[in-house]
């Protein structure tokens, strides 16, 4: 589904496009967070079980965003520890590396070579990598506190996003669990995606067109989670690299993450029969008008955290999902 | 425009309608809990009076309850002579359950009965999982004073029904539970039903079985039968 913006009346139109030159997406990558605790939480006083965090490396006139969100499991007594180590280990190590590879020579060169995917896969194993990293981080922490690894059980997406000082760019993503990527990107425009899933790698190239000025907004990586709502998988558990899953884009303008808790809000987590099988899959369905409405503020400069935050704690929001929220908006 | 107006427009703008929603509370999972009512002839007088009040009382401890007056969803059939399929009371949450006094008569075809509760079971997951509705497992649950009539112990359609049973239970498709009276004929119904889900009414008191089933739903956890004067009828 394409929409227009109406500057006018603030509606949109279906089977309209919109017209991303009204932005100034030409400076940096910008970044909207917002978190809400649960009415629940806030009234028992139960912490707050999600993490987010993010940060911006500039090299040049390129920028680099590490982003990652958690949830921890509310059953599980110390999830939101859990939830803030997988964050924190997360955004370290791929920043330490990151780092590392910036003081090697071939980087500028791969930074000037955005169009083609192949130069990406520099360091294929970078967000696995990153992910194992967080695994082993809260197993120690857990051996340290004299807890079982499961009273921190959390999910983790996080992210890798690069945008060229030409204005292109790539992300790539890993996750466990039911957190939810979504992206933005011109309809019909150049895009290459690759996913990997255990060792299968899926590759998915559309170049049906030129740019245009429509914008779609889908979801990326798969999540993955059991048939009834007490059976999420965790970054925590043993078997772990099971459930993950990694994609990289290219060309897009912009990417979310957020918790299961803005489901049936800014999206449908649904689950759908696999063709020709009676085997389920879970899917997510963005609420593309609202996503929509929600990056046109953000670029307007109309909404920012404080303000965003605040809109996520009002009654009308936790009557559709009572549960901790949390999510993050970045444009390239 | 000051802060508070631009709050309320966010709200207006970046919240999607709640009339759209596809069912009540869609922030709260689910969880479709049928009931499979005998209502054949041999429950006249006493025991259909008892299993009346028994669901009233039921519906009135889900709905009191606040862990499970937005999740659980009471779909009623009851066979006696046919199946019948309550349309009234078909997956509603405790609030808007219509109470409709049962008479007892005919034959007891708990066969069909159980064919209709595991497809039903069956569609409701799927509506609710295509929706983007948090599920828990389901719960269907079957009450008589006898013996299914409409098929022999050992026979096609009984064995049938039996591997059906079994697979429900052990694809964690549902939970598959059968409470009878006294009277009822538990070597039959132990060799229908999965190990463990045959249980007893001690004082043929309906009232028990319809409160051990909200209090485990309530608490998540599958309470001791005893406490509630049932028996565990295992070989």
């Amino acid at each position: 589904m394409i929409f227009e913006y109406n500057e006018e009346n603030k509606t949109r139109n279906k089977d309209k496009s919109i017209n991303i030159n009204h932005y100034n997406l030409k400076n940096n990558i910008k970044v909207l967070t917002g978190k809400a605790k649960s009415a629940t939480g806030t009234k028992i006083n139960k912490p707050f079980q999600d993490a987010l965090e993010w940060k911006i490396i500039r090299q040049g006139k390129a920028e680099i965003l590490i982003a990652a969100l958690a949830d921890g499991a509310g059953s599980a007594k110390k999830s939101h520890e859990g939830a803030s180590l997988a964050v924190q280990n997360f955004i370290n190590y791929v920043d330490r590396k990151i780092k590392t590879k910036m003081k090697q020579k071939y980087l500028p060169f791969f930074i000037n070579k955005p169009n083609k995917l192949s130069y990406l896969f520099w360091d294929r194993n970078l967000i696995k990598n990153a992910f194992e990293n967080c695994y082993k981080k809260i197993s120690i922490e857990a051996s340290a506190s004299s807890n079982d690894i499961s009273e921190y059980n959390t999910t983790l997406v996080g992210l890798l996003a690069i945008r060229e000082h030409e204005g292109e760019s790539v992300l790539f993503c890993g996750s466990i669990g039911d957190s939810v990527s979504i992206v933005m990107r011109r309809e019909d425009s150049f895009t290459k995606k690759v996913f990997i899933k255990g060792n299968k790698i899926d590759h998915n190239t559309n170049i049906e067109g030129m740019k245009t000025n429509l914008i779609k907004v889908e979801q990326f990586l798969e999540i993955t989670k059991g048939e009834y709502s007490n059976e999420t998988v965790f970054l925590t558990f043993k078997d772990w690299e099971k459930y993950y899953a990694e994609g990289i884009i290219q060309n897009l303008l912009g990417v979310i993450l957020a918790s299961d808790g803005l489901n049936n809000i800014y999206f449908k987590q649904m689950q759908k029969l696999v063709n020709n099988s009676n085997k389920y899959t879970w899917i997510v369905e963005p609420n593309e008008e609202i996503l929509l409405k929600l990056f046109h503020f953000f670029l307007k400069q109309e909404i920012n955290n404080k303000i965003f935050s605040d809109v996520l704690k009002k009654d009308k929001i936790m009557n559709f999902n009572n549960d901790d929220k949390s999510l993050l908006l970045a444009i390239f | 425009m000051n802060r508070n107006d631009r709050e309320k427009e966010f709200l207006n703008e970046l919240v999607p309608d709640e009339e759209n929603s596809i069912v009540k509370y869609p922030y709260k999972k689910k969880l479709p809990l049928v009931l499979l009512l005998d209502t054949s002839s041999s429950m006249q007088g006493q025991s259909i009076d008892e299993l009346n009040d028994g669901l009233v009382n039921l519906i009135e401890d889900i709905k009191n309850d606040e862990k499970t007056n937005k999740m659980v969803e009471i779909c009623v059939v009851s066979f006696g002579g046919t199946v019948y399929v309550h349309k009234e009371n078909y997956f509603v949450l405790a609030e808007d359950f219509k109470p409709k006094k049962m008479i007892a008569n005919g034959n007891t075809p708990m066969g069909l009965a159980i064919d209709k509760g595991l497809e039903l079971i069956s569609q409701r997951k799927k509506f609710l999982r295509e929706n983007g509705i948090n599920l828990s497992c389901p719960w269907m649950i079957a009450l008589t004073d006898g013996y299914p009539t409409d098929m022999r112990k050992g026979g096609e359609k009984w064995i049938r029904r039996k591997k059906a049973l079994e697979n429900a239970e052990n694809g964690n498709h549902c939970l598959c539970w059968v409470f009878g009276t006294t009277n009822a004929d538990y070597e039959s119904l132990k060799d229908l039903y999965p190990k463990g889900r045959v249980l007893s009414m001690i004082n043929d008191n309906f009232n028990n079985v319809f409160e051990f089933v909200s209090v485990s739903i309530s608490t998540r956890q599958i309470q001791n039968a005893s406490d509630y004067n049932l028996k565990m009828e295992l070989d």
